[in-house]
């Protein structure tokens, strides 16, 4: 599976990762894939499947899918 | 004695040509610290109300902020403030970089500019003293020409220098103030001002450091040696680094909130064409505002289809959303291209942006054609016909002329239903920041005195989720209940308004909106440390957020000064529209909660319901008894 760490969720990947890939046996829970990550569910704003947007506790997801998760959004600089 | 400061300001009459000092004690400084504060006070004291903001009466205060210059990540920011060409009310816009703390170690919290020069001049402040001088040779002349010939002049290449572009020159209402050539006060038409009184540059240097004005500085200097330590450490400030805030691009479009085509969508699609991928494939480096462990700033060179330089700062996510998605141009070298010229010419990116894509909506429903656009298809998507009218808006040559006033006067001047696609509060172009996901952000800007502005307050999305790390971390400020991003209830309204008088405070402070709490690279407690270390005073939480609100207040009679009401508090119509796409498609802000929560908003700020206008209950409880009986239309500013 195809995973996109967006904003500063890849700083808990061990490798500080943006986008690699996983491999699963079998279509999982999206929650149990986000554990297996390391990415804290309280920093998750967004979670897109396949790049439609998906509720955390309600998803699943197979070894075609591209996962991309996303932290709240903030400002930007520019004054 | 007072500490954290230099209790002198330079006051400058270009017209006369006189230059003088003042100083204040102690005691006024704790409530106008600096920044935002110190500049509003002047501004009430001493412009009288209707004065032409490009007449040589308008007075333009660049003002430190308390910790500006303080050996501490993010203490660089500085205020512009004067009244505004392009909204008619209170302006304002901060920068980071270098000239800030260059002016506080200069022996200056701020510099007072009033008149106009017969000719073009340049101020130079060396540690204190300050001189007018010619500045003819340097009129017309690009940025870095002019501050390599500033340098050259006074013989010094660390002399820091703060200056205007062609578009400043030429008094669009929109033209920014930019210092190191990467740093910019951007919003609300600064760099007009500053052209309006022909003074093309401030240069100064500073032989002091900010130790020498702390009460304890053995402490300010721990305090800074261990945030530096801690920040590179902490994940936001990671995002910051690697990415900036061109990383945001991506989550925009897959929350559905990237302003796209003038905010009629939420997602672009060709979002994979001016995305982090993208921009990273394009980005040469990296660069940091003083002292700061963040080191934030892009940097972005190439040469291919278009030719960009890393003289300027590279496209920041309001580049890359305003002339990308918002204009539909999915070609990032086009964008960095006209976020180059926009640094090159002095214009500020977010309006630049906000107008064109204005302009394109209009010529797409043929409120305006070829005709009138000297032959340019002001299409969406259309990348060359952008790098074509951006030249023109700085020369205010062609169809650049009307583009130049800004999209609120260009639209009434187009008329039909032009107004209508006009993105704008108070006159100001929108951020690139969707208020129909993120509601509170909306709040902010329909009530920001100086029109719509991202940096006002907290976004809602930081505040959905009660494990996080922005939302553990503003505990300290009282924000204990989480709440939705679309929710405009009581929760939100307190939410918004702590987070506008902590906001403000950073702004008075000199902090930068991307390390205090709710970023929380630095902590409240931290921030609280910094005040006393600097100044020696017990300053708690609860009064920085006073400092903060004091200073909104001020914003605020300073427009009311102006006839502005509650009438000028509104959002665009258009979001009160639905989404048109994306995955917000079909969201949009209830009309009768927003108005709710505008109300509920004036009842916290303890302002008049029915008008928006402080009481003067509120005014007495700030100290500003001294703004009640500001003559307006119809009695004193306040309603009791």
């Amino acid at each position: 599976m195809e995973v996109h760490l967006g904003g500063h969720l890849a700083f808990y990947d061990p490798k500080k990762r943006s986008r690699f890939e996983v491999h699963l046996d079998a279509e999982t829970p999206l929650l149990e894939v986000i554990r297996m990550l390391g990415v804290p569910e309280a920093e998750i704003a967004v979670a897109a499947v396949n790049r439609a947007v998906v509720t955390l506790a309600e998803a699943r997801v197979g070894d075609a899918d591209r996962l991309d998760l996303y932290p709240p959004m903030s400002g930007g600089a520019r004054r | 004695m007072s500490h954290g400061t230099n209790g002198t300001i330079l006051r400058v009459d270009l017209t006369a040509g006189s230059i003088s000092t003042e100083s204040f004690d102690d005691g006024f400084y704790r409530r106008y610290p600096g920044g935002k504060a110190l500049a509003a006070y002047h501004l009430l004291r001493e412009l009288r109300p209707g004065v032409d903001p490009l007449g040589p009466e308008n007075l333009l205060v660049l003002a430190t902020g308390l910790l500006t210059g303080a050996p501490i990540s993010t203490a660089t920011r500085f205020n512009a403030i004067a009244r505004s060409p392009l909204t008619g009310g209170f302006g304002e816009s901060e920068a980071g970089g270098y000239w800030g703390p260059e002016l506080k170690m200069a022996g200056l919290d701020a510099i007072l500019v009033t008149g106009r020069s017969p000719d073009p001049v340049y101020l130079w402040v060396k540690d204190g003293v300050a001189e007018i001088r010619d500045a003819r040779l340097l009129w017309g002349q690009d940025p870095p020409t002019v501050q390599a010939a500033i340098r050259e002049e006074l013989g010094d290449r660390l002399v820091r220098v703060l200056q205007i572009g062609r578009a400043g020159e030429n008094r669009v209402r929109y033209a920014m103030l930019m210092n190191e050539l990467r740093h910019y006060n951007g919003r609300t038409g600064m760099g007009a001002v500053m052209g309006s009184k022909n003074l093309r540059a401030v240069a100064v240097r500073g032989s002091r450091r900010y130790g020498d004005l702390a009460r304890d500085p053995g402490a300010l200097a721990e305090l800074g040696r261990r945030l530096a330590k801690q920040i590179p450490e902490h994940p936001q400030a990671w995002d910051l680094r690697t990415k900036g805030t061109p990383g945001l691009t991506d989550a925009m479009n897959a929350g559905g909130i990237l302003p796209t085509r003038n905010f009629r969508q939420g997602a672009f699609e060709r979002v994979d064409e001016i995305d982090f991928a993208a921009y990273l494939a394009l980005r040469s480096g990296t660069r940091s505002c003083y002292a700061c462990a963040v080191r934030c700033k892009p940097e972005m060179a190439f040469s291919d289809r278009h030719t960009v330089t890393d003289t300027y700062d590279g496209p920041e996510y309001e580049a890359v959303a305003g002339f990308g998605s918002d204009c539909a141009i999915g070609d990032l070298q086009a964008v960095a291209r006209a976020n180059e010229l926009c640094n090159e010419l002095g214009l500020d990116v977010i309006s630049t942006a906000g107008t064109i894509a204005f302009a394109m909506e209009c010529f797409e429903h043929g409120l305006i054609g070829p005709g009138d656009t000297d032959g340019l298809e002001l299409r969406f998507g259309n990348a060359e016909a952008v790098l074509e009218i951006v030249p023109r808006i700085a020369d205010r040559s062609g169809f650049g002329e009307l583009l130049a006033q800004g999209s609120r006067l260009a639209a009434e001047a187009i008329g039909g239903d032009a107004p209508s696609f006009a993105m704008h509060v108070k006159g100001q172009e929108l951020p690139m920041h969707e208020p129909r996901g993120k509601v509170g952000v909306g709040l902010g800007y329909a009530t920001n005195e100086a029109g719509a502005d991202h940096l006002v307050g907290f976004h809602d999305p930081l505040f959905v989720k009660p494990d996080s790390v922005p939302f553990r971390s503003v505990a300290d400020l009282g924000i204990t209940e989480p709440t939705g991003a679309l929710d405009l209830g009581e929760k939100k309204v307190r939410i918004w308004h702590t987070s506008e008088r902590w906001n403000s405070a950073e702004k008075v402070l000199g902090l930068c909106f991307f390390g205090p709490v709710p970023r929380s690279l630095i902590q409240v407690a931290d921030v609280v440390a910094a005040v006393r270390a600097a100044t020696g005073w017990d300053m708690t939480a609860d009064e920085l957020l006073e400092v903060g609100e004091r200073a909104v207040n001020m914003a605020r009679v300073f427009n009311v000064r102006e006839g502005f009401t509650r009438a000028d508090d509104r959002l665009p119509d258009r979001l009160f529209s639905p989404l048109e796409n994306g995955a917000l498609a079909g969201t949009a802000i209830p009309r009768d909660d927003f108005e709710r929560a505008l109300t509920n908003l004036y009842l916290l700020k303890g302002w008049d319901p029915q008008t928006g206008i402080p009481t003067e209950a509120r005014l007495r409880e700030l100290g500003l008894e001294w703004t009640a009986d500001t003559p307006v239309a119809g009695g004193a500013v306040a309603g009791g």
